[in-house]
């Protein structure tokens, strides 16, 4: 039972990773006022361009740069539409999920004969990634949950921590909460709006980068198609959950890592077709977890609706 | 509405621009692995839309696509973002499959009712499916894009399991049972793939036109639309007309899956509706029809000829289905922008930043 509840903790760390990355990202975006749903499209391209990347120069360095660089350009394109031609951002993000939907199997049935997976086992060692931290080894039951992830599962606690100092303490940060709770005052007071979104797309692309780099790398060592598998819209919830403040969100994001985690755990134990109505519950908690945090809030409201901002 | 000539210029012109840069994107797409644009591109029209065969079988596969579409751009007109018409298609489906594959007991439903009890019962799946999101929408504000995403995730995943589970028919893929000989929708002729269901959809079609244009469920539902608390100030109990809006938009989704059940997979398969889905067809369409119930039909058979175009030349050059779907997200990308707006046709003033003052309009 406790080697049960260990491994559900260490699976929990290791599935939130991706998700916290993606949600401390894509709070700068949604607290400056945009509606990001190419989170889900990110963290695609960055799976996708990093495995093929490293494919195609046989060096998983050039796969991190492209994973990055590719995000950037992703960003970029919502940003162009969104910030600078005031496109619905509704609209764009879902066209740009799509998009990345049918980019990855396009090229892999032209280049690779397969229109669903790309194995790059042959260049990553995912053996050698996780880290034997020195001070957790010897704790017996901490280090069974805390030692042996890998380098980038540790990064993210130091960058959400770095993310959370900047969205508070920083100029930018308060500009940018500025920007999402009264635009028109925000551009009143001389704050260049459209500047803070850009560079909140941008910090957004990185953080999505990363996240799909920790699938890739860190996790799988191929790309498989929907390899996101809804995690951009699952931080997105969060996120919204949260009330777009980090550490809340990340939380939020955190009880989904679990989730996901208890759905692989508990598969291992029964038989395959309720494996596959498994695949329900992280979904589900989502839709619970928003009941839970929405119902306060529209007891509280006192008009006849709900003004949407 | 009345237009103007520069009104309509511009109508024009904010629909051609797109176009274009879509087809010079899918152009680039060609050329990276070695096709001529050109030559995909004609085959693809010329495949859909040249002669009576493809003509006969682009209706076939626009028909369940005017009706998603019908779906979504009836909640788009309302404002409320029903994206879950994918999940609504695929619950209606599955109950179709079970009412007319004679599970339960159904079997003793007397032929002659088989056909309409099926539709019924997926219309009502669909229906029930579309209000869970409309529900927590109206009473505990849950943003509707999110949840109904959500629940097209949810939806695929529970049919797959009941499917596999439950239900699982004497196929060897799976499948549900073959549904019963006098419950299928027949075609309109046998060598191809439209079903006497075009008819259903043409009758979604105008009764939606009736219903937006001419009651006052239409007129509210538009008002809605345009000014939801203007509209519940003066009195048109918003959260109700939100609930019918996602009802309705259900039910025309649950008929969507269940003629596509009836008339030509003649079962339920976990992924008959795939790459990227007939309910994301008709997002495509409602989008780039803004939201017109004729202009959901015209876009919805372009998009049934561009697909079995696009199948033809898979069979005939190799390319891959997906440049189909390369082309359409592109060309939503660009028609989300307005290019140029009436009152700037005569007068661009240089070093303004025309495209971003006239888009805020």
């Amino acid at each position: 039972m406790l080697n049960f509840i260990t491994n559900l903790l260490f699976y929990t760390i290791r599935q939130a990773t991706p998700l916290l990355l993606c949600t401390v990202g894509g709070v700068f975006v949604q607290k400056a006022g945009t509606m990001n749903f190419a989170l889900e499209a990110a963290i695609n391209t960055s799976c996708f361009a990093s495995i093929v990347f490293t494919v195609i120069t046989g060096n998983p360095v050039w796969g991190v740069c492209s994973a990055i660089l590719s995000c950037l350009l992703l960003n970029a394109l919502f940003g162009v539409f969104v910030v600078n031609c005031k496109a619905n951002a509704v609209i764009i993000g879902l066209a740009l999920n799509l998009l990345m939907q049918a980019v990855p199997p396009y090229i892999l049935s032209a280049f690779f004969d397969s229109r669903g997976l790309l194995l790059a086992t042959d260049y990553i060692d995912l053996g050698s990634v996780p880290v034997d931290v020195p001070i957790l080894r010897s704790i017996p039951v901490v280090s069974d949950i805390f030692n042996g992830h890998t380098p980038l599962t540790y990064a993210t606690y130091l960058i959400i921590a770095v993310l959370t100092v900047v969205f508070y303490k920083t100029k930018f940060g308060i500009y940018t909460q500025v920007t999402g709770e009264n635009l028109s005052a925000a551009e009143a007071v001389g704050i260049k709006t459209d500047h803070i979104k850009w560079i909140a797309l941008c910090i957004s692309a990185v953080c999505c980068a990363l996240s799909g780099l920790n699938l890739t790398f860190e996790q799988v060592g191929s790309y498989s198609l929907d390899m996101s598998s809804a995690r951009g819209l699952i931080c997105l919830s969060a996120i919204n959950c949260g009330r777009k403040e980090p550490v809340r969100s990340c939380v939020y994001s955190f009880i989904f890592g679990f989730t996901r985690a208890l759905q692989l755990m508990i598969s291992n134990y029964v038989s395959p077709d309720i494996t596959l109505v498994m695949e329900v519950v992280p979904y589900l908690m989502i839709i619970i977890v928003f009941l839970v945090t929405q119902i306060p809030e529209a007891r509280r409201n006192t008009m006849r609706i709900f003004s949407n901002e | 509405m009345q237009y103007s000539t520069r009104e309509k210029i511009a109508n024009i012109t904010n629909k051609i621009i797109p176009l274009l840069c879509a087809f010079a994107v899918g152009a680039v797409f060609c050329l990276i692995i070695g096709y001529n644009p050109f030559e995909i591109y004609g085959l693809i029209i010329k495949g859909g839309f040249g002669s009576f065969g493809g003509w006969m079988y682009t209706l076939g596969f626009a028909c369940p696509i005017i009706m998603t579409g019908m779906a979504t751009a009836f909640s788009f007109k309302a404002g409320v973002w029903n994206i879950g018409v994918e999940g609504q298609l695929y619950i209606g489906a599955y109950a179709t499959a079970l009412i007319a594959g004679g599970y339960y007991g159904m079997d003793k439903i007397p032929p002659a009712l088989q056909i309409p009890v099926a539709l019924l019962g997926g219309a009502l799946a669909g229906m029930l499916y579309a209000l869970i999101p409309a529900i927590l929408k109206a009473y505990i504000n849950i943003d509707v894009v999110v949840t109904t995403i959500m629940f097209n995730y949810i939806a695929i995943a529970l049919t797959r399991f009941m499917c596999k589970a439950f239900h699982q028919g004497s196929e060897t893929y799976d499948s549900t049972e073959a549904i019963m000989e006098t419950a299928v929708i027949p075609k309109i002729m046998t060598r191809y793939r439209c079903t006497y269901a075009i008819f259903i959809a043409l009758a979604i079609v105008v009764i939606v036109t009736f219903i937006i244009y001419k009651t006052r469920l239409g007129y509210e539902i538009s008002a809605i639309g345009r000014q939801f608390e203007f509209s519940e100030a003066v009195g048109m109990r918003a959260k109700k007309k939100i609930m019918i809006v996602f009802a309705i938009s259900g039910i025309i989704a649950g008929l969507a899956g269940a003629t596509e059940v009836m008339g030509v997979n003649k079962n339920f398969m976990p992924n008959f509706s795939q790459n990227p889905g007939l309910g994301w067809e008709g997002y495509f369409v409602a989008v780039l029809s803004d939201n017109n119930p004729i202009a959901v039909l015209i876009v919805a058979i372009i998009f049934g000829g561009f697909r079995y175009g696009s199948i033809s030349a898979q069979s005939k050059v190799g390319m891959p289905l997906d440049l189909l779907n390369i082309l359409k997200s592109t060309l939503i990308l660009f028609y989300a922008i307005r290019y140029i707006s009436a009152n700037n046709i005569k007068f661009k003033k240089k070093g303004t930043n025309w495209m971003k003052e006239k888009s805020n309009a």
